[in-house]
């Protein structure tokens, strides 16, 4: 959020260093008011905040409207995997004469994971 | 008549004028800062709070009810409720023990704590460490850092190139870090 209107800054990316020389630095100047840059950024900043509130709000719905419907969507796509998954277990221990006990576990794994994946969406 | 003039302007605030907001954020940046400052003598927190307060009043300005009281009271409100959100956050973080210079060496890939940069001892560091430096260093490192000057703004101030002053600040970073190595050293013995 903080605007770093420097040249030097810009060029390169802001190291660590640089973030540390500034705090310290900041420690020895005048400390009874903001510096004139930050000022001006700050204003300029809050007041181009102040124009684009409506455009926001309308992006930030439409995106939480998609996101709903698209969680919805693969909600229904996996609990429909899980299932085909249980069933296609059963089939193969089936053709393959498995050990019901392995088969039983196999089950109740896949059942085990679809509940805690309804568990995690609640 | 100042009064009609208040509530005019109380209306364009609620509604987001932007002449109004202008005035007022300017009439704040100075009080709210001092509030932050008195409560720790750290320009960059001091900063960063102001910035916070100021941008969650913009967002937050449906919220404020003139029935409740004037909008100066109620951005002080969310001041001293980012004030007390800073307190519960230093609170969740791990104490700084230790000496300055463990956190110095190490200032290349980490950011020194707040509670580092708050102790009395620090300004004394860096001031002592400015001063040991070439007049122009430190001019070069003031201007970048305290004053935020851009490097073409620098170069006009000081009378030189832009890449010379990419030249000289790499130099001064490079014997400011050398320097505060050595005193935090000093102070560790």
């Amino acid at each position: 959020m903080k605007q770093n209107n420097d040249n030097l800054s810009s060029d390169d990316s802001v190291t660590q260093l640089d973030k540390n020389f500034s705090r310290l630095l900041k420690l020895t100047g005048e400390s009874n008011k903001p510096g004139r840059i930050f000022t001006e950024s700050l204003i300029n900043g809050a007041l181009n905040e102040l124009k684009q509130p409506e455009v926001e709000k309308a992006e930030a719905k439409n995106v939480t409207n998609r996101s709903g419907w698209l969680e919805k969507a693969m909600g229904w796509a996996a609990m429909i995997a899980v299932a085909c998954g249980a069933g296609l277990v059963v089939v193969i221990s089936v053709f393959l004469k498995m050990n019901l006990l392995l088969e039983i576990i196999v089950v109740l794994t896949m059942v085990f994971n679809w509940l805690s994946y309804l568990g995690g969406r609640i | 008549m100042s009064e009609k003039l208040e509530q005019q302007s109380w209306a364009g605030f609620a509604q987001g004028d932007a002449d109004v907001w202008r005035e007022f954020i300017e009439r704040q940046i100075p009080r709210l800062y001092g509030l932050f400052m008195g409560r720790w003598p750290n320009r960059s927190l001091a900063e960063e709070l102001l910035q916070k307060t100021v941008f969650d009043a913009v967002r937050g300005r449906g919220s404020y009810d003139p029935a409740k009281g004037c909008p100066e009271d109620w951005v002080l409100g969310i001041a001293r409720n980012n004030i007390r959100l800073e307190i519960r956050r230093r609170a969740s973080r791990p104490s700084i023990n230790g000496e300055i210079s463990r956190y110095f060496e190490a200032m290349d890939t980490k950011l020194l704590p707040d509670e580092v940069l708050e102790r009395q001892e620090m300004t004394v560091i860096v001031r002592s460490a400015l001063s040991r430096l070439k007049s122009k260093e430190k001019a070069v490192l003031e201007a970048k850092y305290i004053e935020e000057l851009s490097a073409n703004d620098i170069a006009r101030q000081m009378n030189t190139t832009e890449k010379a002053v990419y030249i000289l600040l790499y130099r001064a970073k490079i014997s400011l870090r050398r320097e505060l190595g050595r005193l935090a050293s000093l102070n560790k013995k």
